[in-house]
């Protein structure tokens, strides 16, 4: 199993930076979706 | 000089301070980020009984660390908001509330596949990993909870009651299930074993941490910012606000 | 303000008037009582009928059980009231509403917990149990039900006029009972391995009494949330 610690690296570091390219992708989205819905009544 | 420490307080002053701030954090994190991972993956050693698979504790360890700090520091916040009364601290509490979950589920996956490889098993129900699946349904219950009640000053209360009933029992559930675990410890696998640390590789470690760190505040006040704009929507400051 | 005398009476008052509303409507109450031996008799349907295995799931099963029964009863605690106007017109009372809400609490144990309490012995002979084994998985319900009514009516309390329903309030409550199910389990795991129950059924007696000190205070707090 320690030979194919490849798979079990790109697996825990891969899932790490998909976590935070989520995480950001989705906070942009929702600033902007709330500044394009300032004024307009909700 | 005093410090008027209620000058940021309300969401109109504290807006442009978040703006201001996030990307700053962020840019750290990136550049802690850097370092950390040069070091976690290229300078530390290759551990004598983990072999490379070990190098997930750099990622582990900060994720885990900080799925239990932002709970505690939710939990001052909704400590805030309900002694003061004031929006803001709510919304810092409901901001928090996220990313504390995604880093509660990175500890778990990150301990999972750091499992597999070292001790032949993706879960094996020990103290640490129990407790932080259940900070994860925790969180999930402090969210839930918010998108369940519509008005919003109600859910600000409600998550703040919510969140220090859990922070309260986070230390009792640890406790609990590390008393449960311990007594179980002949028949199971113990994932406490962190390789013995090089110097490098604690240099490492610590580095990744306030990499994590400083990512969470400036993700944390990124999603404060849409979290005002959101609620404040129809305040005369926020018409009157150029577009940030 | 409140005052400190009229805790008692309050407490009383509101125990007495839950346990008439309960005993009204009987058959919910022995509905919830079925669903305890419902999933009492799931379980061993799905193991081979070993008479070992089961001692040995059984207690952990009946712990499992008597927390979803709790759950499963824990709407009816504010849910009522808070419909037709009721605990908006508690809420206003001059009496404290710790105590009055203390009184709901009990009233919740006395008709979900004490009969789970009651009928454990009956189902753990099914799963084999040994009598000692019994003793102890009856001392802990006896003190860990309490604890689970106290800790859910905080959950009940913050999910009134939630969307969401039943599964809102289970992922709310059902990690603040790991500790509850945790250490009644283990005492009577303890027990069976041939150790002293002791350190166990002293967490839980810790536990009843901060929950008693503490709960009241934080339904409060969130049911005058709710009735905002």
């Amino acid at each position: 199993m320690m030979e194919h610690y490849a798979f079990f690296l790109v697996g825990a570091y891969g899932m790490f930076a998909l976590a935070i390219v989520v995480e950001v992708v989705a906070v942009r989205a929702r600033l902007r979706r709330a500044r394009l819905q300032r004024g307009t009544p909700r | 000089m005093s410090i008027n420490w209620f000058k940021y307080a309300s969401p109109a002053s504290f807006l442009p301070l978040s703006a201001t701030l996030a990307p700053w954090f962020l840019a750290v994190a990136a550049l802690l980020g850097a370092i950390g991972l040069y070091l976690g993956l290229v300078v530390a050693p290759t551990d004598a009984t983990q072999g490379d698979a070990y190098r997930i504790i750099f990622i582990h360890v900060p994720t885990a660390w900080m799925a239990m700090l932002i709970y505690v520091v939710m939990a001052a916040w909704s400590a805030l908001a309900l002694g003061y009364n004031t929006r803001l601290s709510a919304m810092m509490a409901q901001a928090l509330a996220p990313t504390g979950a995604a880093m509660a589920f990175l500890a778990l996956w990150t301990g999972a596949f750091w499992g597999r490889p070292t001790w032949g098993t993706y879960w094996a129900w020990d103290a640490r990993m129990t407790s932080t699946l259940i900070l994860l349904f925790l969180y999930f219950g402090v969210i839930a909870l918010r998108s369940a009640i519509d008005d919003p000053r109600r859910a600000d209360r409600a998550c703040a009651v919510l969140s220090l009933v859990g922070v309260v029992n986070v230390p009792i559930i640890y406790f609990s299930v590390k008393w449960w675990n311990t007594l179980h410890q002949g028949s199971s696998i113990s994932l406490t074993g962190a390789p013995s640390m090089a110097m490098s590789m604690l240099a490492a470690m610590l580095v990744m941490t306030f990499a994590v760190w400083s990512y969470c505040i400036g993700v944390v006040l990124w999603r404060v910012q849409a979290i005002i704009v959101e609620r404040e929507n129809g305040a005369a400051w926020l018409a009157q606000r150029a577009p940030a | 303000m409140s005052d400190a005398r009229a805790v008692l009476p309050a407490f009383v008052w509101a125990l007495g008037r839950d346990l008439r509303l309960a005993v009204r409507s009987r058959g919910e109450l022995g509905t919830e009582i079925a669903f305890y031996a419902l999933v009492v008799t799931l379980f061993p349907l799905t193991l081979p009928p070993d008479p070992a295995l089961l001692d040995t799931l059984g207690p952990g099963v009946l712990w499992v059980a008597a927390l979803l029964s709790s759950l499963l009863a824990l709407p009816r605690l504010f849910a009522g009231d808070f419909a037709d106007g009721t605990l908006a017109a508690i809420a206003l009372s001059p009496r404290p509403l710790a105590a009055l809400v203390s009184g709901k609490m009990a009233a919740h144990w006395l008709t979900t917990g004490l009969p789970v309490v009651v009928l454990a012995p009956l189902f753990a002979l099914a799963y084999h149990v040994s009598a000692t084994d019994i003793a102890v998985l009856v001392a802990g319900l006896a003190l860990g039900t309490p604890i689970l009514s106290m800790l859910g009516a905080i959950g009940a309390a913050l999910t009134l006029g939630a969307r969401g329903g039943g599964s809102l309030l289970a992922l709310l409550v059902l990690p603040l009972y790991v500790p509850v199910l945790i250490f009644g389990a283990g005492a009577v795991g303890a027990v069976h391995a041939g150790l002293s129950p002791s350190p166990h059924f002293s967490l839980l007696g810790a536990g009843l009494l901060l929950a008693a000190l503490g709960t009241p205070f934080a339904t409060a707090a969130a049911v005058r949330i709710a009735l905002d």
